[in-house]
């Protein structure tokens, strides 16, 4: 029986190699787990700068001044003397709100009959017979006179009657002297309705009329027209500018109408009128307020002194809005303010009187602040963005911003806030000349001033390479 | 007359010794252990791409040239070469230029860096941006920064912004690579 004698040791069984060994597996292992495996693929960028190809220029726009740097591709653009509303006619040669007592300081002359200022505002007339001149009327007038040249005058005055009696007249007076005049007016019971009446020399004459029915202590509104050439016309309105009836008028040159007032007729029986906002207009239309050097789109609105909307109205491609002041010709304290939708063109600015006939200009008017211009021969898409803005506290005008020919989506600012920030697009043709236009609304003081931070971008359609500018606009009066 | 042989022979013997202790010394004792290493690749998961991109499209001065190598015949590629003609004033885009698409075949979420080996240094470049997704890197430096990750089937717009001031036109050139890794603890080398 033979015996199997013991393997001889391997290299791995020798106590000798095998410890070391373990360790080794064990390290590289470790190694292989924490081992993070990267990928690299090259990547190389070349860039080879060229002219640009749109640069700025200087609009010279007066009021506008531009510093151009960095071959014309920055621009620094001061604004001076922003958009004002301004009156630049008034139509009105008498016009009288009987806030203060017109008999006191001589403005009206009473020839008969029983006149008083009512504080509240108004003046009052009261007879019971007629009166020794005047044709037996009893008339309040004035001693201004429309200007030469005059071809229609306007006479717009409220009216207020209580009488029982027939035959009594009460209303606008258009006289030459006082042997030479017209009395238009309502008449009540039983002849109810309005008359142009003509006393000449020492007589009466009915010259036009029509049947209406006024009621008694109601305030209503009596516009009178003279045409140099004869024509005259009388219509009535209630206080919320309603006509009533139709419109009467007739032609009779032979007056010369230089004096405007209010009067009546009592055919001695008891009579009492009262009279308010008397407003004479020299070729305007005293029922309107006219604004003008508008954008078509933008939206004028005029406040009362206590802050209520009196009107408000639209200009059309004539740039221009009347604003109806039929019942509320003489407005205190009144404040014009302009809009296009939401945004303030024009904050409001204050009037201490605004009169129908008047006439105001916006001069809130497109800038050209800054050309730009298209040396390439490629068509480029241009807008304009705002990055920042500074304004000083309490600002609260307004500023559009846009590019091209026509005003398209600008860049609006009202206020402190930024209400769009990015105008609208504008193709750039080769070689064409574009400019970057402003409206500045600001109200501000002579000292502070608005900086604006923009950037003019311009890139190429198909491929959206796209190249930005810097602006600097700074604003002040 | 025996004893110079001898001293002759005990000269040669000691000679012998000496040379064999001295191999002896020095010989170097090597141990082999078996490791086997395997690669196999496969299909890249990460890759360039310019399909829908503005690439060759009018730049200010020329044509948006990305060109793609280490293809795989379909368009795509490994290597890219940009080159672009911007104004040399203002600061100019390029939008959307290539993208970095991860393939949807994939089902690993591999973490992106961007290694600038060679930056921009001509002083009429004040700032140059590479722009992967909405990460950034300055490319006037050199250095390594993370750009994020990219998930199966998601691609990555880069975008390309330079601001030049300069009074005349001139060149410049930057490489650069793309790195990723199915892990994120580590930053590549």
């Amino acid at each position: 029986m033979s015996k199997k004698s013991p393997s001889p040791p391997t290299l791995l069984s020798s106590s000798t190699y095998f410890k070391p060994f373990v360790l080794l597996v064990l390290v590289f292992s470790a190694a292989l787990v924490s081992a993070a495996v990267f990928a690299y693929y090259p990547f190389s960028l070349s860039t080879s700068w060229v002219d640009p190809p749109v640069r700025f220029g200087d609009p010279a726009t007066p009021g506008v001044s531009v510093q151009l740097h960095d071959d014309e591709t920055a621009a620094d653009v001061d604004v001076a003397s922003p958009g004002v509303l301004t009156r630049t006619g008034r139509s009105a040669f008498v016009w009288d709100d009987y806030s203060e007592d017109p008999f006191a300081n001589g403005r009206l002359t009473a020839n008969g009959g029983t006149w008083s200022w009512n504080p509240v505002g108004y003046i009052e007339v009261s007879a019971t017979s007629l009166s020794s001149s005047w044709g037996g009327a009893c008339v309040a007038y004035y001693s201004a006179n429309p200007p030469p040249g005059t071809s229609l005058i306007y006479v717009l005055t409220k009216e207020l009657h209580a009488t029982r009696a027939n035959d009594q007249y009460s209303g606008l007076i258009m006289a030459e002297s006082d042997s030479e005049f017209y009395l238009m007016g309502y008449s009540h019971a039983p002849r109810r309705g309005i008359r142009i009446r003509k006393y000449s020399g020492d007589s009466w004459a009915t010259l036009a009329s029509a049947s209406l029915n006024l009621a008694e202590n109601t305030w209503f509104n009596f516009l009178g027209v003279r045409e140099t050439a004869g024509g005259l016309s009388f219509t009535v309105y209630d206080n919320a500018g309603a006509q009533q009836g139709d419109s009467i008028s007739t032609t009779d040159p032979t007056v010369t109408v230089n004096l405007v007032g209010v009067g009546i007729y009592t055919n001695n029986r008891q009579l009492t009128a009262c009279f308010d906002d008397f407003v004479a207009c020299a070729d305007a239309n005293p029922s309107l307020v006219n604004v003008t050097g508008l954008k078509e789109g933008w939206t004028v609105y005029l406040y009362d002194g206590s802050g209520a909307l009196v009107k408000q109205a639209t200009a059309g491609p004539d740039g221009k809005v009347s604003l109806e002041v039929l019942t509320k010709p003489i407005i205190r304290n009144g404040r014009l303010e302009i809009k296009q939708g939401n945004v303030v063109i024009l904050p409001s600015q204050s009037f201490s009187e605004v009169v129908g006939g008047d006439v105001y200009e916006c001069s809130v008017k497109d800038i050209n602040i800054l050309s730009f211009r298209n040396e390439d021969s490629k068509a480029y898409s241009v807008y304009l963005r705002v990055k920042s803005i500074q304004v000083p506290a309490g600002y609260s005008g307004s500023i559009n911003l846009w590019v091209g020919p026509a005003e398209t989506t600008p860049i609006q600012i009202v206020g402190s806030s930024v209400l769009v920030d990015t105008t609208s697009e504008i193709t750039l043709n080769p070689v064409e000349t574009s400019r970057v236009h402003g409206i500045f609304s600001p109200s501000l003081t002579p000292s502070s001033q608005i900086v604006l931070t923009l950037s003019f971008h311009y890139y190429i359609p198909s491929s959206k390479v796209e190249v930005e500018y810097p602006v600097k606009v700074t604003v002040h009066r | 007359m025996d004893r110079p042989r001898n001293k002759t022979r005990e000269i040669v013997v000691l000679t012998i010794l000496i040379a064999v202790a001295v191999s002896i010394v020095n010989a170097a004792v090597f141990v082999y252990y078996p490791i086997n290493m395997g690669a196999e690749w496969s299909r890249r998961p990460i890759y360039f791409d310019t399909t829908g991109t503005n690439a060759g499209g009018p730049d200010i001065g020329g044509t948006i040239t990305v060109t793609l190598s280490d293809t795989d015949g379909d368009g795509t590629g490994t290597a890219a070469e940009i080159g672009v003609y911007p104004s040399r004033r203002g600061t100019t885009l390029y939008h959307d230029i290539m993208t970095i698409k991860c393939d949807d075949t994939e089902t690993q979420t591999y973490t992106l860096w961007i290694k600038v080996n060679t930056a921009f240094d001509d002083g009429a470049i004040d700032q140059a941006y590479l722009i992967v997704g909405s990460a950034q890197v300055n490319l006037k430096a050199t250095g390594t920064a993370g750009i994020g990750s990219i998930d199966p089937g998601e691609e990555l717009s880069v975008s390309l912004r330079l601001k030049i001031s300069s009074t005349t036109t001139g060149s410049d050139s930057a490489s650069i690579e793309l790195v990723y890794s199915p892990q994120s603890t580590e930053t590549p080398p």
